[in-house]
C-alpha cells in the first residue's frame, strides 16, 4: 500500500479541520492519509484512515495537551483497569478515561459524583467508537475544603517521595526522659492533658512548654520556632508537637510541608499529636512518632513510675538469687569434691598407717620387753651356770687343775708321760709335781649342765 | 540536685553514669550475674555493685521532683519561667 497522495478531498479535509494545517508538509499529509480514488468517483479515505487523521491532528494540538478542564463529575464507572466518567457544564460534556496505573492511579477513587472538578488531561480518540475523551491524569475539587485535601495529598506524596517519611529516619523514644518539650498551646485543655498524664504516671521529669498558636494563619511558624527554641535550649530529650481535634481547616498548619521539614529536621526525636484519633496529619507522618491523642502523647513519651519502681526491685531481687544460687553451686561444688574419693583416699590410707604404726610400736614394745626379759633370765641362769663351772669353785672344793709344760690343761692321763713335769692348780697355789705312775681310771663329772 | 545526692551516695565509680547509663549497667550486671560463669569473689563483686546501681538509679529518679515551665524570650534570650497557674 504505497502511499498515494492526491490532493484535493484530502487538502480540503484537513484545512477544513485544521486551519494552521496549510503546509503540506504536515505529518498527517505525509504518514497517516491516503486517498485513492475510485474506478469511476471521488477520491476517499477509509473510516480507520479518517480516524487516524484527527486522532494525529488533535496530538499535535498543544491546547489539547495537559489541559485543564472545568466539569461536573457524572457517571462514574470503575473497571479493574480504569474509571469512566463524564464531565459536563449546561451546554457540553466529554467522555474521560482514568487509567489505574501511573500518576493518575490514586484519582479514580477519589472521583465524587456531582463534585465540581478541575480535570488534568490530553484529549484522544477512542477509535472503535468513533469518540474524542479527556485521558485525565490529574483531578483537583473547586471548593476550598476540596483543595485543602488536594493538597494535603500531594504534599504528602511529594514528602513521601523524597524519603521524609521512610520508617528508617524514625528514631527510638528515650525510655527515661528527664526533659519533656511541649510546643502547643498554653490556652485550652490539650496543654492541661499532657501535664495531667504526666504528673500522675511519672512526676519525675521537667516539662519544657515551647508556646505557640496551633491554629490560623501562619500558625506553622510558630511551632516551628519553638521546635527550634527547645533544640536550642538543650538538654530536651523528647518533644511532644500538639493541639486538639478540629476540622480540616484547623489542622492546616500542621500539614504544612515546612512544618514537615522543621519536624523532620529536629535534632530531638518528636512525637506528633495533632487532633483526635482519625486525623491525619502531614506533622504525624514526619514525626518520629504519631500518638492518637494529646494525652496518648504523654503516655507514651514517659514510663509508668510504679512499673520503673518495681523493675528495679526485680532487679535487685535477680541479683540475690542470682547471687545464692552462685553460691550454693560454689558449695556444692565443695561438697561434692570433700566427698571425692580422690580426697577421702588419702586421709584413709594415712589413718589406716597410723594405725600399723601403733600396732607394730605396740609389738615392738612388746617385744622388746619380753626379749629383754629372756635374755635377762638367761644371763642370769648362765650366770649361775658359770658359777657353779667356775674352776676357782670347783678348787676350792678340793679339786686341782694339771697344767702341761705348754700350760694346756691336762685333760686325759694319756696327756703325760711319766717323768713329765706338770703345773697343779689349787685354790691358794701351785705345785711343780713330777709324774712318776699313770694308771687308766674312769671318772663321773661332777656337773652335766 | 538529686544528680548530686546520688553521687554521693555512689561513690567515684558512678559519680560519671547518667540514669540511663547507670541502668544500662545495672541491666549488664544482672545477666552477667545470672549467666552464672563468674567466680564466687566476682559475683559478690558484681552483686555490689549492681545493688549500688539498683539504689543509684531510684535515688535519681526520686530526687527529681515534676518541674513545669514554659520557654520565653527576654531580652533576645530564651529563658525558662514557671508555668503559671492560669497559663
Amino acid at each position: 500500500m504505497a502511499p498515494q497522495k492526491r490532493g484535493t478531498r484530502l487538502d480540503q479535509f484537513q484545512s477544513g479541520a485544521k486551519p494552521q494545517g496549510e503546509e503540506g508538509s504536515d505529518p498527517p499529509a505525509e504518514g497517516g492519509g491516503q486517498a485513492r480514488r475510485a474506478p469511476q468517483g471521488p477520491s476517499f479515505v477509509t473510516v480507520s484512515e479518517l480516524t487516524d487523521l484527527i486522532e494525529e491532528d488533535l496530538q499535535q494540538d498543544e491546547r489539547l495537551a495537559s489541559v485543564w478542564v472545568k466539569g461536573e463529575v457524572s457517571g462514574i464507572r470503575e473497571y479493574p483497569k480504569a474509571w469512566y466518567f463524564t464531565l459536563k457544564d449546561a451546554q457540553a460534556q466529554i467522555n474521560c478515561v482514568c487509567w489505574n496505573y501511573g500518576a493518575s492511579r490514586e484519582v479514580g477513587p477519589s472521583l465524587k459524583e456531582g463534585a465540581e472538578v478541575l480535570a488534568r488531561g490530553d484529549v484522544t480518540v477512542y477509535k472503535q467508537r468513533g469518540q474524542y475523551q479527556l485521558r485525565v491524569a490529574e483531578v483537583q475539587s473547586t471548593d476550598k475544603r476540596g483543595a485543602l485535601f488536594l493538597k494535603f495529598e500531594q504534599t504528602k506524596k511529594k514528602l513521601e517521595a523524597e524519603g521524609l517519611f521512610d520508617e528508617s529516619k524514625k528514631r527510638p523514644l528515650p525510655r527515661f526522659p528527664a526533659t519533656v518539650g511541649v510546643v502547643t498551646s498554653t490556652e485550652g485543655a490539650v496543654l492541661r492533658d499532657i501535664i495531667n498524664v504526666i504528673s500522675r504516671r511519672f512526676p519525675h521529669v521537667r516539662i519544657l512548654v515551647a508556646p505557640s498558636k496551633v491554629q490560623g494563619e501562619g500558625a506553622e511558624h510558630e511551632v516551628i520556632r519553638g521546635l527550634k527554641a527547645l533544640a536550642d535550649f538543650g538538654g530536651v530529650d523528647v518533644v511532644i508537637v500538639a493541639r486538639g481535634g478540629g476540622s480540616i481547616e484547623d489542622l492546616w498548619p500542621f500539614n504544612e510541608e515546612a512544618l514537615a521539614r522543621a519536624v523532620r529536621a529536629s535534632p530531638i526525636p518528636v512525637v506528633s499529636a495533632v487532633g483526635h484519633q482519625t486525623d491525619f496529619t502531614i506533622c504525624d507522618f514526619a514525626a518520629d512518632l504519631r500518638a492518637p491523642t494529646p494525652s496518648a502523647a504523654a503516655e507514651i513519651v514517659v514510663p509508668n513510675a510504679e512499673d520503673v519502681f518495681a523493675e528495679f526491685q526485680a532487679h535487685e531481687g535477680r541479683l540475690r538469687r542470682a547471687l545464692l544460687h552462685t553460691r550454693d553451686r560454689a558449695a556444692g561444688r565443695l561438697e561434692r569434691l570433700t566427698h571425692h574419693p580422690a580426697l577421702r583416699l588419702p586421709r584413709t590410707l594415712l589413718e589406716a598407717r597410723q594405725q600399723m604404726l601403733d600396732e607394730v610400736a605396740d609389738r615392738l614394745r612388746a617385744n622388746s620387753r619380753m626379749a629383754l626379759e629372756r635374755a635377762q633370765g638367761r644371763l642370769e641362769r648362765q650366770l649361775a651356770a658359770l658359777d657353779v663351772l667356775s674352776p676357782l669353785k670347783t678348787l676350792a672344793r678340793g679339786y686341782a687343775i694339771a697344767l702341761d709344760g705348754a700350760g694346756r690343761v691336762v685333760k686325759s692321763a694319756a696327756g703325760v708321760a711319766v717323768g713329765d713335769t706338770v703345773d697343779v692348780l689349787l685354790t691358794d697355789g701351785e705345785l711343780g709335781v713330777r709324774v712318776q705312775s699313770k694308771k687308766a681310771r674312769r671318772l663321773s663329772r661332777p656337773d652335766d649342765a | 540536685m538529686a544528680e548530686k545526692k546520688g553521687r554521693e551516695a555512689a561513690g567515684d565509680e558512678a559519680e560519671e553514669l547518667s540514669f540511663e547509663a547507670a541502668l544500662k549497667r545495672l541491666e549488664e550486671v544482672v545477666a552477667d550475674l545470672e549467666g552464672g560463669r563468674l567466680a564466687l569473689e566476682d559475683s559478690l563483686a558484681r552483686f555490689e555493685e549492681g545493688m549500688r546501681l539498683s539504689k543509684l538509679c531510684q535515688e535519681k529518679l526520686k530526687g527529681v521532683e515534676l518541674k513545669i515551665e514554659k520557654l520565653v524570650a527576654e531580652g533576645g534570650r530564651t529563658v525558662p519561667r514557671p508555668l503559671d497557674e492560669d497559663d
